[in-house]
């Protein structure tokens, strides 16, 4: 009996063994399984990730032969990796300029710029950084960053700082040469006069100008209030026009307003801003139409949309710079061949005030010469 | 008495200009745009152009390809301006100008006296008397 319950003792004990081994060696085996898919899983996402990165990438050996490139690097070279694939840059037939840039010795530079014209004449700009891969096996790894967008940013802002501190300067000089006139001798009623109008005027233009700038930060920033109210577009339309009636009046020019009823083109909007907006669209009419010319405001209405217009027989805008017409500092050459000084700021504040309404803003090219400026708004509904 | 041209579109920082040149002795001729200006420099007879950069119509930067490129390319150019930044400057001074005159940074006074001692330096003889 002592043999038969020690063989049964054993037994058991052999099989628990065996049952905690499998268990083990089960959980070996799948923890093998989780390995391998999960370096399976871990290497298609690297592929993933090199093949969909921004960065073009091209590896090749210290004699020269390329191993491997991503889609961007095909893209930026213009070739297929069938193509260059295993041959060095004098194998292969017509190599684009980057692809012959990024076999320029670099010997202990990590990184060089490169610049080049495309077929459309557009300056483009590429960083290449070098990285050595593997020393056995000698592989170098080329990346090929596109520049051009920072470098554009970059010019955009330095022409910017220029553009800005010219704006400043001139009516600084207005003042700073009419102060020495009115401290100097032998000064006439006239000339002292002529002076303090030039100062005044010089320093109400900096004032505007400031206020220009203030308008924008506060724009992009998301701080331009409004205060919404049922609004007369007509009513606000003739209250504008007012302020530049002696301005037209002493160059001849006559500013139509057509049918203004009174009460009827009505939307819910800020007054003062609609008028800023309105008061931009005039005063770009007056400033470029010619001595003698007409400008015509006029409004239109259906159901659900007011729009509201402005034309005249002006200068006009060239045909490509008509998509950047509300874009922030944008000035047309046509623009600054008859006014040098303007803040480039009205038609992108426009934009701002007539989006935050819900409305459109837009341009019209006139056949006969001028332009037509316009925008949309939601026609007034009682709230119930 | 040595003949300027002064192209500026500025009213008043023109007419204090002149009046400063001329009362240094000065024969004055004003133009208001770049293409006055031009028009002008091609019909007189100068013996130096004061030209502002930012101008309507014409910039003075077409104006000074246009005076290198022609037969008036001897007519000496002093740049009187506001656009300060290095980059402009160098190219009006490749484009052939002499001297680049930050207007904001002198009074009249001292564009007429640097104007003088240019014109002195370049050719005494049409130097004002006195």
């Amino acid at each position: 009996m002592a043999n038969i319950y020690i063989l049964l003792v054993f037994v058991s004990l052999v099989a628990a063994i065996l049952i905690v081994f499998a268990r083990f060696s089960l959980l070996f085996l799948k923890k093998t399984d989780e390995g391998e898919e999960g370096g399976k899983l871990l290497r298609e996402r690297q592929k993933e990730i090199v093949e969909n990165i921004m960065e073009g990438l091209v590896v090749h050996g210290v004699d020269g032969r390329i191993l491997s490139v991503n889609r961007a690097a095909e893209q930026f070279l213009s070739a297929q990796y069938t193509d260059i694939k295993g041959k060095k840059i004098g194998e292969i037939d017509n190599p684009s300029q980057l692809l012959k840039a990024i076999f320029t010795p670099m010997e202990d530079k990590r990184e060089f710029s490169f610049s080049f014209k495309d077929n459309l004449e557009q300056e483009l700009f590429y960083q290449i950084i070098q990285v050595p891969l593997s020393q056995k096996r000698g592989e170098i790894l080329k990346i090929i960053r596109d520049v051009s967008r920072a470098k554009y940013l970059d010019r955009m802002k330095n022409e910017y700082i220029t553009m800005m501190s010219h704006k400043i300067l001139t009516p600084l000089t207005n003042i700073k040469w009419a102060a020495g006139i009115l401290s100097g001798d032998n000064l006439d009623e006239p000339k002292k006069q002529g002076s303090v109008k030039n100062i005044t005027d010089n320093a109400n233009k900096l004032i505007e100008f400031t206020s220009h700038l203030l308008n924008i930060t506060e724009i992009e920033e998301g701080l331009f209030g409004y205060k919404f109210e049922k609004t007369d577009i007509a009513e606000l339309a003739e209250e504008i026009i007012k302020n530049y009636q002696q301005e037209a009046f002493q160059r001849g020019i006559k500013i139509l307003i057509d049918d203004p009823k009174k009460n009827f083109y009505l939307v819910k909007g800020d007054k003062n801003r609609l008028g800023v907006a309105m008061a931009n669209y005039i005063d770009n009419a007056v400033k470029y139409s010619p001595d003698g010319g007409t400008i015509e405001v006029s409004f239109h209405q259906d159901k659900y949309t007011l729009w509201f217009a402005v034309k005249d027989g002006g200068v006009g805008i060239s045909p490509e710079s008509v998509g950047s017409l509300f874009t922030k500092f944008f000035r047309d050459k046509r623009a600054k061949a008859v006014h040098t000084e303007g803040t480039g700021a009205g038609l992108f504040i426009v934009k701002n005030i007539i989006e935050k309404h819900g409305g459109k803003v837009g341009y019209d090219p006139i056949k006969t010469g001028g332009s037509l400026f316009y925008f949309t708004l939601p026609v007034y509904k009682e709230e119930k | 008495m040595a003949k300027l041209i002064i192209i500026e579109d500025d009213p008043f920082l023109l007419s204090i200009l002149a009046e400063k040149l001329k009362e240094a002795g000065f024969g004055i001729e004003t133009a208001i745009d770049g293409e006055d200006g031009l028009d002008k420099i091609k019909a007189g007879n100068f013996d130096l152009v004061l030209l502002d950069m930012v101008l309507p119509k014409i910039d003075g930067f077409k104006i000074l390809e246009e005076l290198r490129g022609g037969k008036l390319k001897k007519i000496p150019v002093i740049i009187l301006s506001n656009l300060y930044d290095k980059n402009n400057i160098d190219k009006a001074i490749l484009l052939g100008a002499k001297e680049y005159i930050v207007k904001a940074y002198n009074t009249p006074e001292e564009i007429v006296l640097k104007i003088k001692s240019f014109l002195n330096k370049e050719r005494k003889d049409i130097l004002p008397n006195g």
